[in-house]
């Protein structure tokens, strides 16, 4: 028999050295041979994919398949008892799948991958599903971005197959119609075509529900109807109880985005305190850090001088997860956003180009106005560019 | 390698020295300009030297609104930072 590596296994499957190596100890590679303390792979082994990881209590219930999925983020509970909702599930698959949730929003991304990876192979679509999600931000977590990228590809597939399947349980449906508008969102790109959110939020729960609008809040503010944004955030909080923490993080944050998208920084700089509160509350700084970009100098003016500490955690998301998200979303998109720049200079043109003056800018950041036109030039013989018509080129929607 | 080095722009009958310095975070020459906001600058015949990331007046891109993007900042060569106004309007005289 011809083997080959277990890293040259896991550029052939796709996912990491450390999933390979454990589905080889756990027997799911027929065929792998234990050599010191590694293992050789059998050069011609199947995916292991898809032959099940058979390892959950839970049960497979028509029309109810996805609703453990993302446990954690649709999860009903006070802010700072995130560890004692995770315990009190009652299925151990749900419990892994909440603590590498967990470990992803806390910044810990390998933890997160350790715990989710294995899931990748599940038959439980909710678990599956849960894990290809998460393994996409993990990867531009980690700098992975190849894999992210093939996560991606993986996780479009499942979600094709359930929007062309006319017997999809309709909840399972809502959830992959909610997912493919996340990660178009989320990922500033267009590529998955899917069914009007809007007709499916009636079939979410709660936290999924509350999820969802931001979702379609983002959606509004990228497409600069900062009020719509505003409002859809509003009235989801004022109709949603506030037992689900994560989503609203997520809700906050866009309403604090759409208010800089208005010019109204105070008001903006007020929204984020409170939001604060919840992100503090469970160490979730990894929320934060997805959007720092378009927070565009808020975390830096509230936090670099008066508050290090938390400061330097929403940083050290921002510092791989920034730059490699723009990566992927280069690699998979026609448009090119800007990926040489540091994070202040990306907060000034962001701003620039959104039509904030240098005198504004120079207000928001609390910066001099020479420095915001030091930046401004810096940015421009950086990107090779000399208008502002280019610069919309290279930056966010 | 030497990290000074100088350009000089010229236009309409005028020369600005610019000096560049190599910044070695980013691998690349930035110039520093004199601050045409804060010190503004004419040709002899009046025309006013201008950055391409001036707010512009009235008869700039009424979406950029940039000099940068205005159709009547000549610049000496097409990807410059710096150039003139050559709008009648704004000469002055």
């Amino acid at each position: 028999m011809k083997y080959e590596s277990v890293k040259a296994a896991a550029e052939r499957l796709g996912v990491t050295v450390r999933a390979v190596q454990k589905w080889a100890a756990e027997g799911k590679i027929h065929g792998a041979q234990k050599a010191g303390r590694d293992w050789l792979i059998p050069a011609d082994c199947p995916d292991p994919r898809g032959k099940g990881l058979n390892n959950s209590s839970a049960p497979k219930q028509e029309g109810f398949v996805f609703r453990q999925a993302l446990p954690l983020l649709s999860g009903k509970f006070l802010p700072g008892k995130s560890l004692e909702y995770i315990n009190s599930l009652e299925d151990e698959d749900d419990r892994n799948i909440a603590l590498g949730e967990y470990y992803y929003y806390t910044g810990n991304p390998e933890k997160a991958s350790e715990i989710l990876e294995p899931y990748l192979i599940s038959d439980v679509p909710a678990l599956k599903y849960s894990a290809e999600l998460y393994c996409v931000f993990i990867n531009i977590a980690l700098g992975r971005t190849h894999l992210a990228k093939f996560s991606l590809s993986r996780l479009y597939k499942q979600l094709k197959e359930g929007f062309d399947n006319p017997n999809h349980p309709i909840k399972e449906h809502a959830i992959g119609v909610l997912t493919a508008h996340a990660l178009n969102a989320l990922l500033h790109i267009d590529i998955h075509e899917a069914p009007p959110l809007e007709e499916y939020m009636r079939y979410l729960g709660g936290g999924m529900k509350l999820w969802g609008c931001y979702v379609l809040a983002y959606r509004a503010y990228q497409e600069k109807k900062y009020e719509v944004a505003l409002a859809i955030s509003n009235m989801a909080l004022a109709l949603v109880p506030e037992e689900f923490p994560i989503p609203v993080i997520y809700c906050r944050l866009v309403e604090v985005m759409a208010l800089l998208g208005l010019m109204r920084a105070g008001e903006a700089k007020e929204h984020f305190l409170k939001l604060w509160n919840y992100v503090e509350a469970d160490g979730f700084y990894e929320v934060v850090s997805e959007h720092y970009t378009e927070l565009m100098g808020i975390v830096d003016t509230l936090f670099k001088k008066s508050d290090a500490e938390s400061y330097a955690k929403i940083m050290k998301g921002v510092k791989v997860f920034g730059m490699n998200w723009i990566k992927l979303h280069n690699a998979i998109s026609q448009r090119e956003v800007a990926d040489n720049l540091s994070s202040t200079e990306f907060t000034v043109a962001m701003l620039y180009n959104r039509g904030w003056s240098a005198q504004e800018i120079s207000s928001h950041l609390d910066i001099s106005e020479n420095t915001v036109r030091s930046y401004i030039k810096t940015i421009y013989i950086k990107l090779g560019i000399n208008d502002k018509k280019s610069l919309a080129q290279y930056m966010l929607k | 390698m030497d990290k000074t080095k100088w350009r000089e722009y010229t236009l309409d009958g005028d020369s600005i020295r610019v000096k560049s310095e190599f910044d070695k975070d980013s691998g690349i020459w930035i110039e520093e300009y004199v601050d045409f906001e804060t010190s503004p600058r004419y040709t002899p015949s009046g025309h006013p030297w201008k950055s391409v990331t001036h707010i512009g007046c009235e008869y700039a891109d009424p979406v950029y609104k940039d000099c940068g993007t205005c159709p009547w900042l000549v610049k000496e060569q097409a990807g410059d930072l710096i150039g003139i106004c050559s709008h009648e309007n704004l000469r002055l005289t």
